[in-house]
């Protein structure tokens, strides 16, 4: 007999290893559904940002590159640290690396208004996600008593026949002279009508809970538990994150009089804060972030023109004429992230305060699945205001490990 | 008419931080003093408990249906890694 899974709410649920497969019966749960709807969950849970850009994102390991028509290259690379859950909701924290793979140019980047991405910049994120809601759905005691009339069902057969065995063995064995033998068939068979005692039990007056419920996740009852554990809500999570960024940008220019190039190191800084809410019935999560920043921008190109022999010919190339030009950004983004069963979409809207650009991009991305693995997509952002800009980007990642945000 | 008893304790492990408790009965939220006990009239039929819990891994916790007699029960568990669990027990009140 094997034993029984050790979790005190399966004990009476044992059984089950023990029973034979059920009928197909077209009532019961379909397994490949709310299975699908649970993997969902878990992607909006951990890949909730793979673009890297907001503040309410999930710790992963993974590297990205992307390249746009404005001709800015940027590769990021991201690795998060493991989730500590507490008290006050689940904290994460991951570290980011960024380098553009270009010149920085004096345009603007309608992917990153803040600028930063101009420079090689190294960020340090800290997340929260809290959500302490909990309700009982109104069909949790109907589902988990399908769930146990499901199991009893199945068992009561395989019980039984390992009751009529017992008391067979004790009926034509001889134990006149093992006493120790005939006390255990009788307590096996005592035990075995406790069990039968205690799933009827669980039927007519249901208990089930979300350790035994989950621990039950590999066996058929699987669709039945699943049903059940989505009864169970803890309610929908708040996001809240924190980045902080420093940046250091290569910039040259040369000196209209001693017509030398001057190189230029300057110092980037960015602060972004966001705050998300997860939609869970519809899989969406919108949120809102803020960055203020502090970056150089170049000083556009002219023409340098210098006389050559004596007859007033003059040789011209381009050349960016003035130091770089501090320019602090402030600017505000909502976004949407909806996902759907292996991709998803990510209209955000950017703000800037300072400059009044306003710019809407669209994330399309695929993933592979919600642990890991490739990633890709693109974007399409339109300056909606000034100067009517669009820029069209790809970008691919991969995620090397994706730490679930536990409980979520 | 008869008086629902329920205690609902649990133990954090040592530096783990607090831990957060919620049940009902018949969705309707019960208050537990300090020793963390509730109680209330209920009428004759079935009802449901059903409780949830947050807190830290290796939380240990104990939710008991003290009264009335004929629907005493108890369930134990510890939080694994995701720090939460839920459940729900059907009772029924005799009289």
């Amino acid at each position: 007999m094997r034993p029984i899974i050790p979790l005190a709410g399966l004990m009476v649920w044992g059984p089950v290893v023990l029973a034979q497969a059920p009928a197909a019966d077209s009532t019961r749960p379909n397994a490949d559904t709310t299975l699908a709807r649970l993997e969902t969950r878990k992607v909006l849970r951990s890949a909730s940002d793979p673009t890297l850009s907001s503040a309410t994102t999930a710790p992963s390991t993974s590297i990205q590159l992307l390249a746009s028509s404005q001709n800015q290259k940027t590769a990021q690379l991201q690795t998060g640290l493991k989730p500590i859950p507490t008290a006050a909701g689940v904290f994460s924290a991951t570290a980011q690396l960024s380098a553009p793979l270009d010149t920085a140019s004096s345009r603007t980047d309608l992917l990153d208004l803040s600028g930063l991405q101009k420079s090689a910049t190294f960020a340090i994120g800290l997340g929260l996600t809290n959500g302490w809601s909990p309700r009982l759905g109104d069909n949790a005691v109907s589902a988990c008593r399908k769930l146990n009339r499901a199991i009893l069902d199945d068992s009561l057969p395989v019980l039984q026949a390992h009751i009529d065995a017992a008391r067979t063995r004790l009926a034509v064995a001889d134990f006149a002279h093992q006493q120790e033998r005939a006390t255990a068939e009788s307590k096996d068979i005592a035990a075995t009508n406790g069990r039968i005692d205690a799933l009827k039990d669980r039927v007519q007056h249901v208990e089930c809970d979300v350790q035994g419920l989950t621990a039950l996740e590999d066996t058929k009852y699987r669709a039945y538990a699943d049903t059940a554990l989505q009864s169970f809500d803890f309610g929908s999570a708040w996001l809240f994150g924190l980045r902080a960024t420093i940046g250091a940008q290569d910039a040259s220019h040369t000196d209209s009089v001693t017509l030398k190039q001057v190189k230029h190191q300057v110092t980037t800084y960015g602060l972004k804060a966001g705050i998300g809410h997860i939609i869970e019935p519809i899989n969406t999560v919108i949120a809102v972030d803020f960055v203020g920043a502090e970056t150089y921008r170049a000083a556009p190109s002219g023409q340098l023109c210098t006389p050559i022999g004596a007859n007033n010919s003059l040789h011209c190339t381009g050349a960016t004429l003035a130091a770089p030009s501090k320019q602090d950004h402030e600017v505000g983004t909502i976004e949407l992230r909806r996902f759907f069963t292996n991709f998803a979409v990510n209209p955000q809207l950017d703000y800037d305060f300072r400059t009044y650009a306003t710019v809407l991009k669209l994330p399309i991305y695929i993933y592979k699945d919600a642990t890991g693995g490739f990633s890709g997509g693109a974007i399409v952002a339109w300056q909606l205001n000034q100067q009517h800009q669009f820029t069209l980007a790809a970008f691919v990642s991969n995620v090397f490990g994706l730490f679930s945000i536990p409980g979520q | 008419m008869a008086t629902v008893g329920v205690t609902y304790t649990s133990k954090a492990p040592a530096g783990g931080g607090s831990v957060k408790k919620k049940a009902d009965i018949d969705k309707k939220s019960l208050t537990f003093d300090g020793n963390g006990s509730a109680s209330r009239q209920e009428p004759k039929g079935q009802h449901v408990l059903d409780w949830f819990i947050e807190g830290p891994k290796g939380t240990k916790y104990t939710i008991a249906i003290t009264a009335p007699p004929e629907s005493v029960w108890s369930h134990s568990a510890t939080l694994g890694s995701d720090g939460r669990d839920a459940g729900l027990k059907e009772f029924p009140v005799d009289s």
